[in-house]
C-alpha cells in the first residue's frame, strides 16, 4: 500500500518526459496520455484512503515522504480537481495551441502540490511549491495574450517576495531548530517552555505573510484578480481550486498547527484576517462585471472562510475549514469551467453583453445552478455544510459577532451570484447570440463530474466528513 | 578584515545594480555581486556553493540579462521616476537604520547552542540526506525547459493568424 | 563568531531591502527582475549565516546549491516573460501594463 505513495509522485513526471513523443504521435496519444497521468494518481489517493490510519511512510530512491490523514484530504481535492481540469483541457487546449507543452505544465504542476504534500521537510516544502510556482507562471501566460502575460508578470514578481520571506521564515527556524525535518522540528521546538522566543515570533510573521500572499489573503490579495481570469479556465480552475489552498492554507496549517509552538496571536490574526477577506472579497466581487473576475474575489471571500475556521481553533471551526477546502475546491473549479465554456463560444468575459444562453447551452447553465447553491451555501448542497460548521465553531468559540457576519456574506453570495444566473443564463437571449451551440461534449463531461460530486458531498456529507475530514481536524488539533 | 572589505564590496555592486542608466552596467554589476558572493562563500568552505554561484549566477544568468537586454533594445524602456534613482542615498540610509536596529535585536534573540557534529560530507548530505530535494530539482528543470519552450512558441501561432 | 553571522545576515537583510526597493519603485521590467535577483543575492547570504550559525555549512551548502538552481529556472522563465511583454506591447514599461486594475 504504501507503495501508492511513489506512483502518486512519480507518474506525473514519467508522463512529462513521455509527453513530447506523445504529442508527435498525434493529439489522441497526448490526450491519452494526459488523462491516464492525471487519473492514476488520483485513484491511488482514492485507494489509500481505507489504508492511512495513523500514518504512512515511504522512501523513494532514499528520499523519505509520509502521508497523514490532512495530506491526504489534500490529495484528494488536487487529484480529484487535477483529473476534471485535464479531461475539460483536451479539448479546451485545442484553441490555444502547444498541446503537449499545456499538458505537460499540467502535470508539473500537479507533481508539485502532490509532492508539497507529502513531503516533511520545510526545505522541500518550499522547494516543491516553487516548481507548481513556475509551472502556474507560466500556464498564466500560456494563451500569449496582453492580459495573460501581463498578470503572470504581476503573479511573478509579488511570489518572489513572497517566497524571499518564506524562505527567511525557514532560516530563522533552522537557526533555532538545527533542523528542518517536521517531526524533529516539533520535538526540538517544544521543549523550550516559557514565552516563545522572539526570531520564532518573527519567523511567524514571515510565515503568516509569505503563505498568506500564496493564498491571497486580503491585504496580500492584489495578484489574485488579476491572475486567475487571465488565464486559461482549466489553469483558472486549478489556480482559484486548488493551488491557493496548497500553497497557502495547508502550509500555513502544517507550520502552525505542527511545527511551532502554540502562539495565540497567530489564532486571532487568522481570525482577523478571514474576516477581512471574507467580506472584501465578497463586496468587490459584487462591482465586477467580467464573469472570471468575479469568481476570482469570490475565492478572496471562500479563502477568507477558510482562514477564519482555521483561526476559531476548536474542532468544529477546522472540520468547517477544511471541508470548505474541499467543497470550494470542486464548486469554484466548476463555476470557472463554466466561465471558460461561455468564453470559449461566445469570446467574451463581460456578463452585461451575455444573457438567455440557458437554452443555447442547457449542461453549462445547469451545473452552473448547481455551482451557484453550493457556494451559497443552499441545502442539501455540500457548502451549506461546510459553512454550517465554521457557524457553529465560530459560536462554540463564542465568536457571535463573526458568526453573524459569516452568515450574512454568505446571503450577500447568493445575491451575487443570482445576479451572474440571471445576467448570463436567464432573460432575454441576446441576438447576438443566435448560433451559439453548446460547449464541446469532453468540456460538459468534466462539468458534470463536478457538479455530480458537489451534491453527492452535500447529500452524503456525513460520510466524507467522518471519513476524510474529521481525522484531519484531529490530528491538526493534536498537533499542538 | 577581509570580510568587511567584501560584504562592502558586495553591497556597493548591489547599489551599483540599482543605480546605474545603462541596463548592460546594471547586469554586469549584479555579475560581480555574484561573483564576490562566491568569493564569501569559499571563504568559508562552502566551495561547491561557490562553484555554482560563480558559474551559474555569476555566469549563465548574465548571459542571459544581456541577451534579453539585447533582444529588447529597440523598446521603449520606460523612464524611472524621480523617486526612482535620486532618492537612493536617503533610502539606503534610512535602510542602513533599520538593518542596524534588527541585527542589534536579533544580537541578543540568539539562542545558545551546542554545535552537532555536523551532517557530513556534501556527497553524503547532497545524495543521501536532502534526495527529495533532487526530484525537486530534476522536475524544476523540466519546468523550466517546457516552460520557456511554451512561451517562445508565439511566432508559430503568430503566423498562423496572418 | 557570532558576530561575523549577524554581520553576514545583517548584509543579506540590507540586500533585499535594496531588492525591494527596486521592486516597489523602478518601472522597467529588466530592472524589475534584476531587483529579484538582487533579493536572492540576500537570502544567500542570510542561508550562510545561518549555517555558520549552527556551525553546518556543510549541509546549508546543499540548500545554497538547490535554491541558485530554483533562481536560475525562476530568472528564465521571468526573461522569456519579458521577451514577451516586448513583442506584444513593444515596451518595458511597467506602467503601460495597466490593462489591468488590481
Amino acid at each position: 500500500m504504501e507503495s501508492f505513495i511513489g506512483w502518486i509522485l512519480l507518474v506525473p513526471p514519467v508522463a512529462v518526459l513521455l509527453m513530447p513523443w506523445a504529442s508527435r504521435l498525434g493529439r489522441w496519444a497526448a490526450n491519452t496520455l494526459a488523462v491516464v497521468a492525471a487519473g492514476l494518481p488520483l485513484y491511488f489517493t482514492l485507494r489509500l484512503i481505507p489504508a492511512v490510519g495513523g500514518g504512512l511512510e515511504y522512501e523513494l530512491f532514499g528520499a523519505r515522504f509520509a502521508l497523514d490523514s490532512v495530506s491526504l484530504l489534500f490529495l484528494v481535492v488536487v487529484n480529484a480537481v487535477a483529473f476534471a481540469c485535464m479531461i475539460y483541457a483536451t479539448s479546451y487546449v485545442s484553441h490555444l495551441g502547444g498541446r503537449g507543452k499545456f499538458f505537460a505544465l499540467l502535470l508539473i504542476m500537479v507533481f508539485g502540490l502532490n509532492a508539497m504534500l507529502l513531503t516533511r521537510d520545510l526545505f522541500s516544502l518550499y522547494l516543491f511549491l516553487e516548481v507548481a510556482s513556475i509551472a502556474s507562471y507560466v500556464l498564466v501566460a500560456f494563451g500569449l495574450e496582453h492580459d495573460g502575460i501581463e498578470s503572470a508578470v504581476k503573479y511573478l514578481l509579488l511570489s518572489s517576495v513572497a517566497t524571499s520571506m518564506v524562505l527567511i521564515g525557514i532560516m530563522l527556524v533552522y537557526m533555532n531548530a538545527g533542523t528542518l525535518e517536521f517531526a524533529s522540528l516539533a520535538a526540538a521546538l517544544e521543549g523550550t517552555g516559557g514565552p516563545v522566543p522572539g526570531m520564532l515570533l518573527l519567523a511567524a510573521a514571515l510565515f503568516i505573510a509569505g503563505f498568506g500572499l500564496k493564498a491571497a489573503v486580503m491585504p496580500f490579495h492584489a495578484w489574485l484578480p488579476d491572475a486567475h481570469p487571465s488565464a486559461p479556465a482549466p489553469i483558472s480552475a486549478m489556480l482559484s481550486g486548488v493551488v491557493i489552498k496548497v500553497a497557502g492554507v495547508y502550509a500555513l496549517a502544517r507550520i502552525f498547527f505542527g511545527i511551532l509552538p502554540e502562539i495565540g496571536e497567530v489564532r486571532t490574526v487568522f481570525l482577523v484576517l478571514g474576516t477581512i477577506s471574507m467580506i472584501a472579497g465578497a463586496v468587490l466581487a459584487y462591482f465586477q462585471r467580467d464573469f472570471k473576475r468575479i469568481l476570482a474575489y469570490s475565492s478572496i471571500s471562500q479563502i477568507g472562510y477558510i482562514l477564519l475556521g482555521l483561526g476559531l481553533g476548536n474542532l468544529l471551526g477546522l472540520i468547517g475549514a477544511l471541508f470548505h477546502v474541499f467543497n470550494h475546491a470542486l464548486f469554484k473549479s466548476l463555476l470557472f469551467l463554466n466561465s471558460g465554456a461561455v468564453q470559449y463560444r461566445l469570446g467574451t468575459r463581460d456578463i452585461e453583453q451575455m444573457g438567455g444562453l440557458e437554452n443555447r447551452m442547457p449542461v453549462t447553465a445547469a451545473t452552473s445552478v448547481f455551482g451557484t447553491l453550493s457556494i451559497a451555501g443552499i441545502p442539501p448542497f455540500n457548502g451549506f455544510w461546510s459553512k454550517l460548521f465554521i457557524i457553529m465553531g465560530a459560536l462554540a468559540a463564542g465568536q457571535t459577532a463573526v458568526a453573524t457576519l459569516a452568515i450574512l456574506v454568505s446571503v450577500f453570495t447568493l445575491g451575487y451570484f443570482l445576479i451572474i444566473q440571471r445576467k448570463v443564463f436567464f432573460g432575454h437571449l441576446n441576438e447576438k447570440w443566435r448560433d451559439i451551440r453548446e460547449a464541446p461534449a469532453v468540456m460538459s463531461l468534466a462539468v458534470i463530474l463536478l457538479a455530480a460530486t458537489c451534491l453527492l458531498t452535500g447529500v452524503f456529507f456525513h460520510s466524507v466528513t467522518s471519513g476524510i475530514v474529521e481525522p484531519a481536524a484531529v490530528i491538526l488539533l493534536g498537533g499542538n | 578584515m577581509l570580510l568587511w572589505v567584501l560584504l562592502g564590496l558586495l553591497v556597493l555592486l548591489a547599489v551599483g545594480a540599482c543605480v546605474f542608466r545603462d541596463l548592460l552596467y546594471v547586469a554586469i554589476s549584479l555579475a560581480l555581486a555574484s561573483a564576490v558572493l562566491a568569493g564569501l562563500l569559499f571563504h568559508y568552505g562552502a566551495n561547491i556553493a561557490g562553484v555554482f554561484e560563480l558559474s551559474v549566477c555569476a555566469g549563465l544568468i548574465t548571459v542571459l540579462f544581456v541577451s534579453t537586454v539585447s533582444m529588447t533594445k529597440d523598446s521603449d524602456q520606460g523612464k524611472e521616476t524621480r523617486m526612482g534613482r535620486g532618492f537612493i542615498p536617503l533610502f539606503l540610509l534610512v535602510f542602513i537604520g533599520l538593518d542596524i536596529f534588527i541585527v542589534r535585536w536579533l544580537a541578543g534573540a540568539l539562542p545558545e547552542i551546542v554545535p552537532g557534529a555536523g551532517s557530513g560530507s556534501f556527497q553524503d548530505i547532497f545524495w543521501t540526506l536532502r534526495s527529495a530535494d533532487i526530484l525537486g530539482q530534476v522536475v524544476l528543470i523540466l519546468a523550466g525547459v517546457f516552460g520557456i519552450s511554451a512561451l517562445f512558441r508565439l511566432k508559430a501561432k503568430e503566423k498562423k493568424h496572418e | 563568531m557570532n558576530n561575523e553571522v549577524l554581520l553576514l545576515f545583517g548584509c543579506g537583510l540590507l540586500l533585499m531591502m535594496v531588492g525591494v526597493y527596486m521592486l516597489v519603485l523602478y518601472r522597467n521590467l529588466i530592472r524589475l527582475i534584476i531587483g529579484v535577483e538582487v533579493v536572492a543575492k540576500g537570502v544567500t547570504l542570510v542561508f550562510l549565516a545561518a549555517g555558520l550559525f549552527r556551525q553546518d555549512v556543510a549541509f546549508i551548502q546543499v540548500l545554497i546549491v538547490t535554491f541558485i538552481i530554483v533562481e536560475t529556472v525562476l530568472a528564465a522563465v521571468m526573461l522569456a516573460l519579458v521577451v514577451g511583454v516586448h513583442r506584444i506591447y513593444g515596451s518595458l514599461d511597467i506602467r503601460h501594463l495597466s490593462k489591468l486594475k488590481g
